[in-house]
């Protein structure tokens, strides 16, 4: 191919120079997150003076901080337009300083979440777009993280260094453990929102205010309605990690509290070539239902797929949003399945929220939301209100002791649904919700089968022991 | 029919993926003398190309290089606008779509073949495992670049419904009919490779290359044309079986280089010469993991030990044993040789320079770049390892970071869980991880080479499974977070979070970077040191040829447990460093297939000096190469798929590394400098 050994380094460094250059130029605009970029930037929302400074001055009890159920339409809907100007009150003053609003978020490497990012942006465009936080303009600085440890403890210290950074927002942080170390109260006791709970550790980090009910509690409720419903003997299977691990004595352990049984729990690997064996081997032919705690949707297929080649399509099916989406949807691959979730997310159409939620993203032209972004924008919900009721208590830029404040002030009603108070149960700090619900897709709709159940998260104490 | 006869027979899917994908890799390695680690991101890519076919008519094209990117960054503008995928007019019928990505696939082999591989005919095993193990990491990026890493893209089988939705009922065991049609579909293909290697004209020619190149160039075969078609062949079956595998698995850009590690075994329990035994032999280890699985559940005698995902490491050193040394040779691999070792020279000014700088920027430096110091050392320290065991001995290790992580356990339980102090307690977990790398490095006695690396890449898997994820003080996962307090002597503290009395607000604070970089330096001496030394010699006697080494009285077992030994204790102290810098230990931190990152930029810095253990460290994730680099263009999602491109280039043009361009150019300079002078001298 080179044929002097001149050519060669020559050659190649043009070739590196190019392709490292190409990050700059050749599709930027056409990863998702750009080419969805959102519809309202930041510079025009710091430009919206006046709505931020009339938002202001009607701010200023939390407890009117309203919730966006209350929202009638996307124009005026939403938390931020309910601390609303007073028309006839004249206007100009000062802009307000900025909220600095310190997120992380995985983004890059082979397990990334970049709609998250994506969600996050949008988000904050949108309370931007309505007046900001308490009528500061809100400052995103969207911190990437990858799939390894360094990138978010990176992040998590350059947060932790920045006095202006009162708070930080945690998307989607799976090697979280050093980001609670170091901006938890062990570290600079930073004001952590959001995160989802998909790990026992998650739940019970001091100075954590995530709005995500955690495995656990998603499989209590789960648990919990297929009692309700009769199924008394289930398989579990689940995935060979640290939240398969926990779960799997939990959900015997509650199953049989609840008056149910489980027959067989089988642990499967991450990347498994065939479901089959596992389902087989979990004797899901002789029990009346099957839970699936594999939190992966590459796992939803293959399941429908295995107990389809079983002929137990019908067996009832109890596990998390992982297989909530539209391709799953058209496909009928969750077709009958008992969903658990934290939030009313996949029950678009059906109340204000959604609507709410399908305008910003249809107004950001990016999209439907699926997946985590759902949960996601509760816990963004969650923040908004939280900070609206620190900078209305500190009558300017809330410090993070009044974020910490408000946070455990009082129980918060959010967007797409659910009630949360902070701190959670007993040692489930972070636990702010422990409410989820059942849906189920029928006919190609998602359909609700049970209301907002929270699970007593102290029950859970058994698997801390040890 | 019992349980666990089922459990076989049920084996036959996850038998026939596993059976297809070995096959491929001994088709590759008889035409070309490579183990593809990349055969499951190839069969991955084609997949997902399919699915774009199908679904949306669109090809994927994979990030190219921007000619006038420098020029679009410095003026802002945008003059290319690069695809990412091209639209064939919508959705195509599924045969079609399925003969236009096995098109694609045969057009990526060949790429491959001319691009890369013939490149590296002569080059030794180590540079292939590398160009290959960054065409894995470029071609997943590239998958998560264009489709994303979380969901996976809807894919419509190729296999009959009719086959899919029936099921056999096998002595009263119900088994889907598409399960067996997997298999029969493996092992036709099985059967037609060996045909056409034992019967055709291209097999004979095949061969004969793979006997002895030259002796068949010289007969008039075309070795060169025989690999490429053999690579074409190749990917388009890596393709075909990703196509019709992916609507069982489920599709996405890591799961097929997942069950790299069963195929793997298979294709060496076939000394990666026999299509049947290969394809036979990873049925055999389907069968034997869903045999284990069922009787961890079934029995409560049973240990569970995750013993399904131990096995192939188990076929694969009952493999060694049995069949024992190496893999057959092609007389072009024998020509290569790794990157020189050189002896460092001890500079005093220079070195006392370059650690005051790394000082000043721990201390001073603005925030990125303290922690890209921090993170570049600690990397450093981790390549170091690799330096002794694949610089000096030639013996390639896929298991250093399971190392790490058995020290950071160790930090645990003895720091954290029974209160021993430092710098006991990260001594002894240090201990422990030499310990591991004595018993890892037993098969080394017998195989070498690419063959060693698939060994220790299962040793990974198996402390992965076992100790890991086992019961025991080493365990990790589920373990809620145990974190460790700052390292301090005689009342000195030196975490990231102790005090300092510059910067010492701001995390990390330079304590614990000024610790790094004292270890560093140390293990930087100890390591030079050994290069000087009669063991160091004897090492590199061993890495140049075993047999003279031996005839020449040198010990050739004991220098391979030697250097697995010390390169286990490096790495160990790299994660100790390492647990103390994150103050806490997860198991994803630990994941097996960050190994072959792990060698990969190794061997992009220079696998057998100091200095290139010092450029690779750079090079790890948010060190300060990448953190630097990043000031001038923001690399953001295409990092890892960059780092893919530039391993492949590297191996290809400059199989030395960044050391030794470095060198070449400097010795350059010295001798147009030197000619200057004779020049300008008078006569």
């Amino acid at each position: 191919m080179f044929r002097t050994s001149r050519q060669l380094p020559i050659l190649s460094a043009v070739l590196a120079v190019c392709l490292i250059a190409a990050a700059c130029g050749d599709d930027a605009g056409e990863d998702p997150a750009d080419s969805q970029a959102p519809a309202v930037s930041e510079e025009a929302a710091a430009a919206d003076t006046d709505s931020a400074s009339e938002a202001d001055s009607t701010a200023e009890a939390p407890d009117d901080a309203d919730t966006m159920d209350d929202t009638e339409t996307p124009d005026d809907a939403g938390t931020a337009d309910d601390a609303a100007p007073d028309a006839a009150e004249p206007a100009p003053e000062e802009p307000k300083a900025p909220i600095k609003f310190g997120a992380i978020n995985m983004q890059d490497g082979v397990i990334a979440f970049p709609e998250v990012g994506e969600s996050i942006e949008i988000w904050v465009d949108y309370w931007n777009a309505n007046g900001g936080i308490n009528g500061h303009p809100v400052e995103l600085e969207l911190c990437t993280a990858g799939d390894d440890a360094e990138s978010a403890l990176a992040c998590a210290q350059r947060f932790a260094n920045d006095d202006s950074v009162e708070f930080v927002y945690l998307g989607v942080v799976i090697n979280s453990a050093a980001v609670y170390e170091t901006l938890g109260p062990a570290g600079v006791n930073k004001p952590m929102l959001g995160n989802l709970l998909f790990d026992v550790p998650d739940q019970l980090q001091p100075g954590l205010y995530s709005t995500d009910p955690g495995t656990l509690a998603l499989a209590y409720e789960a648990l919990r309605y297929a009692v309700e419903e009769g199924t008394t003997s289930m398989a579990v299977v689940v995935d060979d990690s640290d939240v398969g691990e926990a779960t799997l004595g939990l959900v015997d352990f509650v199953f049989s509290s609840l008056g149910g049984e489980t027959t067989t729990a089988v642990k499967v690997a991450t990347g498994q070539a065939d479901f089959l064996p596992a389902l087989t081997a979990a004797g899901v032919a002789d029990t009346q239902g099957l839970i699936l705690l594999i939190g992966e949707s590459a796992a939803c297929q293959p399941t429908r797929d295995g107990l389809e080649a079983l002929g137990l399509g019908d067996l009832p099916v109890y596990l998390g949003e992982w297989c909530v989406g539209e391709e799953f949807r058209e496909a009928g691959t969750s077709e009958g399945w008992r969903t658990v979730i934290g939030h009313n997310g996949p029950l678009f159409g059906s109340d204000p929220d959604s609507d709410l939620v399908h305008q910003v993203y249809d107004d950001a032209g990016a999209g439907k939301p699926f997946g985590l972004i759902l949960p996601n924008l509760v816990n963004m919900d969650f923040a908004f209100q939280v900070l609206e009721a620190a900078a209305a208590e500190a009558g300017g830029l809330p410090t993070a002791e009044q974020v910490h404040a408000a946070a455990t002030a009082r129980p918060y009603e959010l967007l797409l649904g659910p009630t949360v108070s902070c701190p959670g149960p007993g040692l489930w700090v972070s636990t702010c919700n422990s409410g989820a619900r059942v849906i189920t897709l029928e006919d190609g709709q998602w359909v609700g089968l049970s209301p907002f159940n929270a699970a007593p998260m102290t029950f859970f104490d058994v698997l801390l022991e040890g | 029919m019992g349980p666990y006869a089922q459990q076989v027979l049920l084996s036959s899917g996850a038998g026939a993926i596993f059976a297809a994908l070995a096959i491929g890799l001994v088709l590759t390695y008889r035409a070309s003398g490579v183990i593809n680690f990349a055969h499951g991101a190839i069969a991955t890519w084609v997949a997902y190309t399919y699915t774009s076919l199908q679904n949306d008519g669109d090809i994927p094209i994979p990030p190219l290089p921007n000619p006038v990117a420098p020029i679009e960054g410095i003026f802002d503008v945008e003059i290319f606008d690069f695809p990412t995928f091209v639209s064939m007019g919508g959705p195509w019928p599924e045969g079609w779509a399925v003969l236009g990505a096995l098109t694609i696939a045969a057009l990526l082999g060949l790429l491959l073949h001319f691009g890369v591989f013939r490149a590296l005919r002569y080059q030794p095993p180590l540079t292939k495992v590398v160009a290959s193990v960054g065409i894995m990491l470029a071609f997943q990026s590239a998958i998560v670049l264009r489709y994303g890493g979380t969901r996976p893209p809807r894919i419509e089988p190729i296999i009959p419904d009719g086959l899919r939705t029936s099921t056999a009922n096998v002595f009263g065991s119900i088994v889907p009919w598409d399960r067996f049609a997997l298999l029969a579909i493996t092992l036709a293909m099985t059967a037609g490779l060996w045909f056409l290697f034992r019967y055709s004209r291209y097999g004979l020619h095949t061969r004969a290359s793979a006997e002895n190149e030259q002796y068949a160039t010289l007969l008039g075969i075309a070795a060169d044309r025989q690999a490429a078609l053999s690579w074409m062949l190749g990917t388009v079956l890596a393709g075909f079986v990703g196509i019709l595998v992916a609507p069982t698995t489920s599709l996405t850009p890591t799961n097929f280089t997942l069950f790299i590690v069963p195929a793997l075994g298979a294709a060496l329990l076939a000394r990666f010469t026999s299509f049947w035994v290969a394809a036979l032999g990873a049925v055999g280890i389907a069968m034997g993991q869903n045999v284990l699985l069922f009787a961890e559940i079934d029995q409560d005698w049973f240990p569970s030990l995750n013993l399904d995902a131990v096995l192939p490491l188990a076929i694969i050193v009952g493999a060694m044993v049995v069949r024992g040394e190496v893999l057959p040779g092609r007389g072009a691999i024998e020509a290569g040789r790794l990157p020189q070792a050189f002896v460092a020279r001890w500079r005093p000014t220079l070195a006392g320079f370059w650690v005051a700088a790394a000082a000043a920027v721990v201390v001073w430096g603005p925030f990125d770049y303290r922690i890209g110091m921090t993170n570049t050392m600690i990397g450093a320290i981790l390549v170091l390892s690799l330096v002794v065991v694949t610089g000096y001995v030639g013996q390639i290790s896929l298991a250093q970071l399971a190392f790490t992580g058995v020290a950071a356990a160790g930090l645990a339980a003895f720091g954290t869980d029974a209160g021993i102090p430092f710098p006991i307690a990260p001594l002894l977990a240090a201990a422990v991880a030499t310990l591991f790398g004595l018993v890892v490095a037993l098969p080394a006695l017998r195989v070498r080479g690419a063959s060693l690396a698939i060994v220790t890449l299962a040793a990974a898997v198996a402390i992965d499974q076992l100790v890991f994820r086992g019961d025991g003080w080493f365990r990790i996962e589920g373990v809620p977070n145990r974190s460790f307090d700052d390292p301090s002597l005689f009342g000195v503290e030196f975490g990231p979070s102790s005090s300092f009395p510059i910067n010492g607000d701001e995390l990390p604070t330079p304590a614990f970077g000024l610790f790094v970089l004292v270890v560093l330096v140390l293990l930087a001496i100890m390591v030079s040191r050994l290069r000087q030394s009669r063991l160091g010699e004897q090492m590199l006697a061993v890495r140049a040829n075993e047999r003279a080494a031996a005839a020449a009285g040198v010990n050739v077992a004991g220098i391979k447990l030697a250097a697995f030994g010390i390169a286990a204790f490096i790495a160990a102290v790299a994660g100790t460093l390492n647990a103390y810098k994150l103050g806490t230990i997860q198991i994803t931190n630990y994941t097996v297939l960050t190994n072959l990152a792990i060698l990969a930029f190794a061997y992009l810095g220079g696998i057998s000096s100091i200095t290139g253990a010092l450029y690779a460290g750079t090079l790890f994730s948010a060190g300060i190469g990448v953190v630097v680099g990043e000031e001038f263009i923001d690399l953001g999602r295409y990092e890892a798929y960059v780092a893919g491109v530039a391993l492949v280039l590297t191996a290809i043009v400059n199989p030395e590394g960044i050391d030794g361009f470095d060198r070449a150019q400097r010795e350059r300079l010295r001798r147009w400098w030197r000619r200057r002078r004779a020049a300008m001298a008078p006569a």
